[in-house]
């Protein structure tokens, strides 16, 4: 079950400005801090992807395409020109292929 | 006796309002604005009392944590839309008004129909009821019934579903004791790819998926449709192209009548969906 945790946190970190803003701030700390308040765990390759905003590897881990876009748009694009961060993410996408985003 | 008026079928693009704004748009949006006009004017024409609005919620209200295979919203008032779509899309915030006696009739006429759908009290709606909504009722004055379907969190229903689903709701509105004039408004994609490796080309994502899908429904060909859009099928031709399936319950809406428009426009973008039956040519009967 810990794709769907994984997703769960994509999605709560989208859905929130309070959350995306402190997501921002400290990935590590608030995803650690999160994590403790879940019964179910992410699997450390998860967690190592959530902490480090690694989008191509919350891709490749079967994170839901259309929320992982918004995500990765909201939390990088503060620092990352759009049309940069859209071709990097397509790069890392075609790497993994399509992988399956089934819960 | 309750008459549906017209159904309409379009894009729910979230990009799309934003883009229509800006000075240097795109050459392709002028053939879009006119599409959604057309659309516009024959919503109009049609005079409904009420919108049916048949999309799917993208993973907002609904979350795999609980997750409806299809649903009707209960409101007097529904909000739209959502944080993220305001800051990614721009998208304006909305209160449309809801009847919740059409909501109620549709719910339990679809159980004796064989279809349970689940509902909700608490409904905000996104941009695949607002969009559409923006496009060809701007005054946002009618009373809405959102129906809500799940093509994008796997697993889904089947297509074949999707058809029934459509035709039940066709037959417990047309055995309404109420004089309400009822237009449906269904939005979904044709091929499309949203957050892979595809995703944002300005061209057809699948140029030969657009052309059948747009023939199963220009030719009622409901077989055409359900033996070509499983979850497997449909993700061969873009990863979010199983919002085809809103068109399908569309066809059962439709009875898989011909429709008087089916279009897979192709204006520099992903293929942009208008289909629509017009009173005068049946869609009552």
């Amino acid at each position: 079950m810990s794709k769907y945790l994984m997703n769960k946190f994509i999605h709560h970190v989208n859905m929130s400005e309070a959350a995306e803003k402190e997501y921002k701030s400290n990935p590590r700390g608030y995803v650690e801090e999160w994590e403790k308040s879940e019964k179910l765990k992410l699997t450390s390759d998860e967690r190592e992807a959530l902490c480090n905003r690694d989008y191509g590897r919350l891709y490749a881990l079967g994170a839901h395409p259309f929320t992982l876009w918004s995500f990765t748009e909201a939390v990088w694009a503060h620092e990352v020109p759009r049309d940069e961060l859209v071709k990097d993410y397509k790069e890392k996408a075609a790497k993994a292929g399509y992988p399956d985003f089934k819960t | 006796m309750a008459e549906i008026v017209s159904i309409i079928g379009i894009t729910h693009n979230p990009f799309m309002p934003r883009l229509f704004k800006q000075a240097n748009r795109p050459p392709g949006c002028a053939k879009i604005i006119e599409r959604i006009d057309m659309m516009r004017e024959k919503l109009a024409q049609a005079k409904p009392d009420v919108l049916v609005t048949i999309g799917n919620d993208h993973l907002h209200q609904f979350f795999m944590d609980n997750m409806p295979a299809f649903m009707i919203g209960k409101m007097d008032t529904y909000d739209g839309t959502f944080y993220d779509e305001i800051r990614e899309f721009g998208l304006p915030t909305h209160h449309v008004p809801g009847d919740v006696e059409l909501s109620d009739a549709l719910m339990e006429g679809a159980f004796d129909k064989g279809v349970d759908f689940a509902y909700s009290n608490e409904l905000t709606i996104d941009h695949s009821i607002t969009v559409p909504l923006m496009f060809v009722r701007p005054e946002m004055d009618l009373p809405i019934v959102p129906i809500l379907t799940n093509c994008i969190a796997p697993p889904l229903p089947r297509p074949k579903r999707f058809y029934e689903v459509g035709q039940a709701i066709r037959a417990v509105i047309e055995n309404l004791q109420t004089n309400k004039r009822i237009a449906i408004l269904v939005s979904g994609h044709l091929s499309l790819e949203v957050g892979g490796p595809k995703q944002f080309e300005r061209r057809l994502m699948d140029p030969n998926f657009d052309a059948s899908a747009v023939g199963w429904i220009a030719q009622g060909d409901v077989n055409g449709a359900v033996n070509h859009c499983s979850f497997d099928q449909l993700k061969q031709s873009g990863n979010m192209t199983h919002g085809f399936l809103n068109f399908i319950m569309m066809m059962g809406v439709a009875k898989a009548t011909r429709p008087s428009y089916a279009e897979g426009l192709d204006a520099g973008f992903p293929a942009i969906p208008f289909f629509s039956w017009d009173a005068k040519e049946g869609v009552a009967r």
